[in-house]
């Protein structure tokens, strides 16, 4: 697994990037890691779905319990979308508020978009996947 | 240990189950959303030397029967309505009211319209929950979605760093055993409860606590709440450190003492 600070990921001292696309890059080479999460995506069939961050946009699927970023490949369609502000998707990924608080319509500044229903089957997953990033920035995971 | 004694009695023509515990003064305590009575064993057991704790399943939770149409109720005013005739029928006289989360918010909702009430214990309670979608209520009963996985990482989220081991074990258990229709009316009436025009009809003494790592029912809800209670003869606010979204669940000995401490300033 690729070494987080060798691209400064470290929330806590404001050099996390994770627009830059190497985060995503590194988060994808965890995933495929953790047992956890490959179990709680084991049901997920071509599963695509975007991150947006600010108006960056980073486009992932989950299939079969792995997680792939799909830059550069042919896509035949993103089931749903979760956009927000740069600021809240930091607090995610580094743990710092759990991800329902995030996409909370009262609390949070996150919003998921699109197939409701197929957002909510990798909602376990999800979770999972914010775990590992937390992990990976050397946050400290909630829950 | 003070024995926990169930039974049935008919509410609107409906088989209700509530436990009992303890001789005193009656408390009735509602149990959150989805959940059953079972969460406050521990509060009744440490109350039951001074008080008489009375916990219903709502219709359609733990070993209530449902509505007619297998329903559950879905509004707060019906619940709270609900409970009074539980109430009449099972105590017969006033009482004091506790709950938590959606039990919190009912329980402010009987202070300011039952008479019959003498005081409220509201933990995590709020007069305004606009905290859940139309989308994400109507999916908690598809036919297609889990709740029990969906719901669990979310549920847990609530839980606070202070949580006894068994109250975590049984706050996971409450996700396992999950009703959505159930969930489903709870979260829509918690998510719809909007009775901010009513707390300055309180005037009984009232007890708010929160949870300090509770993210849904946040401080900042307790507080605003607080400061619309400008009638009620006597208004606490307990922070408790450490504990999350059920706290009667998660350190039910420290939800007694305080709830004991409070109870002794508003000589009930």
């Amino acid at each position: 697994m690729a070494d987080p600070h060798a691209h400064g990921a470290t929330a806590s001292e404001s050099r996390l990037d994770i627009s830059d696309t190497l985060f995503w890059d590194m988060l994808v080479t965890a995933a495929a890691e953790d047992a956890d999460l490959r179990g709680k995506a084991a049901h997920a069939r071509a599963c695509a779905f975007a991150v947006r961050i600010d108006d960056a946009q980073h486009l992932l699927e989950f299939h079969r319990g792995d997680l792939v970023r799909l830059e550069g490949r042919e896509l035949t369609g993103i089931r749903f979308s979760i956009s927000g502000p740069r600021g809240e998707w930091e607090k995610v990924i580094t743990g710092a508020v759990p991800y329902a608080q995030a996409i909370n319509v009262f609390h949070g500044l996150l919003r998921v978009e699109g197939d409701a229903l197929c957002a909510m089957w990798m909602t376990p997953a999800l979770w999972q996947l914010w775990r590992v990033s937390a992990r990976l920035v050397g946050g400290i995971a909630h829950g | 240990m003070a024995e926990i004694l169930g039974r049935y009695v008919e509410v609107r023509g409906r088989q209700t189950y509530y436990e009992a515990c303890g001789e005193g003064p009656a408390i009735v305590a509602i149990h959150t959303a989805g959940r059953e009575g079972r969460q406050w064993h521990g509060v009744m057991q440490a109350l039951a030397g001074r008080y008489r704790v009375v916990v219903p399943d709502l219709p359609g939770h733990g070993k209530s029967w449902p509505l007619a149409g297998n329903a559950c109720l879905q509004d707060a005013h019906d619940i709270a309505q609900w409970l009074r005739d539980f109430a009449a029928v099972a105590i017969g006289d006033s009482f004091i009211i506790t709950g938590c989360s959606l039990g919190g918010n009912l329980s402010l909702l009987l202070a300011a319209v039952a008479p019959e009430v003498r005081a409220a214990v509201a933990l995590q309670g709020c007069d305004h929950t606009p905290t859940f979608t139309e989308t994400a209520l109507d999916l908690m009963t598809h036919p297609q979605v889990s709740l029990m996985h969906a719901n669990m990482d979310f549920s847990m989220s609530l839980v606070g760093s202070a949580a006894t081991p068994e109250g975590r074990a049984f706050s996971e258990w409450g996700v396992l055993s999950i009703i959505p229709v159930a969930q489903q009316g709870d979260l829509r009436a918690y998510g719809r409860c909007d009775i901010r025009l009513l707390m300055d009809k309180v005037k009984v003494p009232v007890l708010l606590a929160h949870g300090s790592d509770d993210w849904l029912a946040s401080r900042e809800m307790v507080e605003a709440t607080r400061g619309r209670l400008v009638n009620a003869p006597l208004v606490r606010m307990v922070p408790l450190p450490g504990l999350g979204h059920f706290p009667h669940l998660e350190a039910p000995g420290r939800v007694a003492d305080m709830m004991l401490t409070f109870f002794d300033e508003a000589g009930l």
